[in-house]
């Protein structure tokens, strides 16, 4: 038995010293970064149902490198591949492959590629995440509150919208700087539907940009809340509303007429409308069969898959590329702005409404749903324990995620149409 | 569907400009030269929305009526 059958048979070790030192560093850090990352999902610090399988998947695909077989290595390059030579890979996925007859011999190879294929690389995980919001969304708010709810929306669209022409100022182009700027609306399914159609060579980096920072929205927008709002104001009590009462039929209504104008209208992101209001209508028609379906085993399955597969797509050979620290600052930018933006617009219905709407609203219109509702709520009972903004904070956050998928919808439609 | 009956003008009135929008912005701006097929197509994408939050203020206007009765 010669040395080199012994490294044969540690190839995760042996690939790992055999790769040049960029791609050694990278799937080192990476590996840890994955550790890191299920550490922090499990004390609750970023979302755990994302970061606990992406973190796991991270660990598992920078270890788990081998040496293919020529005729996977073939498939898995697209290019013919000379005897003897080294080519390094895995056995989870691989996203590159795009030739028919590459893909149907890696379907059978890497146990992932099926779900990447067929679910991933379609958009399909991302209409089910998005269906099981719709699912969880009572438009009901916004319909109580539509001038307020939709303004504070917009107002907190800023990053969305100022970190495009930041984006294409630091060297991207149109559909890269769309990609990162919709890390703005706080999103993650609008952020992986916008990169898989406007930048599919980016898309691992910004989606996976994306979903680390949108976990750190609970922990980061309480600090920017303090920063901005004085605790007197922060502690402010809204005069009291008699409750309010939205029939289903009305919400019922309202989410055929939205749906079918807004597909009309970006036919580009119909997936995406259909599959919110879809959760929504199932929601307001009484359907428990499907909301129970759609609120468990698809928002569940999807969000593990969609967990597992960002991990998986965290290759150091796939990720490493010089746009990722330009990715990093903008997305925190867009979150940023957007967060700043929706602050700004509370201020303004504070002002307008004779000082009666308490400016912490303003930072639910972030459609982080319901995250930043939830957060409003939190800052505001720190100081005044008994003040109720929940339900304005909702309708926010609701219209929040309707202004996301109608900016989404602009940028999938208006983007390829630029030079 | 009774809510909805009730407030019929403003679901009708609020599909109708939403519509418009969508004709704006669809169908109208393509066959436009180059600054007016931009201006067109923003201005149908507001019209749209301007359709939708009039439902929205419809059933607004609904509920505050209903509250208004329920008190007096």
């Amino acid at each position: 038995m010669h040395f080199q059958d012994i490294l044969n048979v540690f190839q995760g070790v042996t690939t790992l010293f055999d790769s040049p030192w960029p791609i050694l560093l990278g799937r080192v850090g990476l590996m840890l970064l994955g550790m890191v990352l299920v550490y922090l999902g499990k004390k609750g610090v970023l979302e755990p149902l994302l970061m606990i399988p992406m973190g796991l998947g991270m660990c598992a695909v920078n270890a788990g490198v081998l040496f293919l077989d020529p005729t996977t290595a073939a498939a898995v390059t697209e290019a013919p591949v000379a005897a003897g030579a080294a080519t390094h890979g895995t056995l989870f996925m691989a996203p590159l492959v795009q030739k028919p007859d590459n893909l149907m011999y890696i379907l059978q190879v890497d146990f992932l590629q099926p779900i990447y294929t067929f679910a991933f690389s379609n958009g399909l995980i991302a209409c089910f995440v998005f269906m099981g919001i719709g699912v969880l969304l009572d438009v009901g708010f916004v319909l109580a509150r539509p001038f307020l709810s939709m303004f504070l929306a917009l107002c907190a669209e800023l990053g969305t919208v100022a970190t495009f022409p930041i984006a294409v100022a630091m060297g991207l182009n149109y559909r890269e700087a769309a990609s990162i700027a919709m890390v703005g609306g706080a999103d993650g399914p609008m952020v992986l539907f916008t990169s898989l159609t406007l930048a599919k060579d980016l898309f691992v980096p910004i989606t996976v940009v994306a979903y680390l920072y949108l976990g750190l929205t609970y922990g980061g927008y309480p600090y920017l809340i303090r920063l901005l709002v004085p605790e007197k104001l922060r502690g402010m009590k809204m005069p009291p509303k008699p409750i309010v009462k939205i029939t289903s039929d009305e919400k019922l209504t309202f989410a055929v007429v939205a749906c079918t104008v807004l597909c009309l209208l970006f036919p580009s992101a119909a997936p995406l409308f259909l599959s919110l209001f879809v959760g929504v209508a199932v929601r307001e028609a009484g359907l428990s069969y499907f909301v129970a379906f759609i609120d468990g085993p698809v928002l569940y399955g999807s969000t593990m898959f969609l967990g597992l597969l960002l991990g998986v797509l965290c290759e150091a050979s796939t990720i490493l590329n010089p746009k990722v620290l330009i990715l990093l600052i903008l997305g925190i930018l867009a979150l940023l702005l957007s967060g700043i933006g929706g602050i700004v617009g509370g201020y303004l219905a504070y002002f307008f409404s004779g000082r009666k709407i308490n400016p912490v609203i303003g930072i639910a219109g972030v459609s982080c749903v319901p995250s930043t509702a939830k957060v409003a709520q939190k800052e505001v009972s720190n100081v005044t324990p008994d003040a109720i903004i929940l339900p304005e904070a909702l309708g926010a956050n609701i219209s929040g995620v309707i202004t996301t998928a109608i900016l989404t919808g602009i940028y999938v439609t208006l983007i390829p149409l630029l030079k | 569907m009774k809510t909805v009956a009730a407030n019929a003008r403003f679901w009708i009135a609020g599909t109708l400009v939403a519509l418009a929008g969508v004709a704006l912005a669809r169908v109208v701006a393509p066959s436009l030269g180059s600054p007016a097929r931009l201006y067109c197509t923003v201005g149908g994408q507001l019209l749209a929305f301007g359709g939708l939050v009039l439902l929205a203020y419809g059933v607004s206007r609904r509920v505050r009526r209903d509250g208004e009765s329920a008190q007096s």
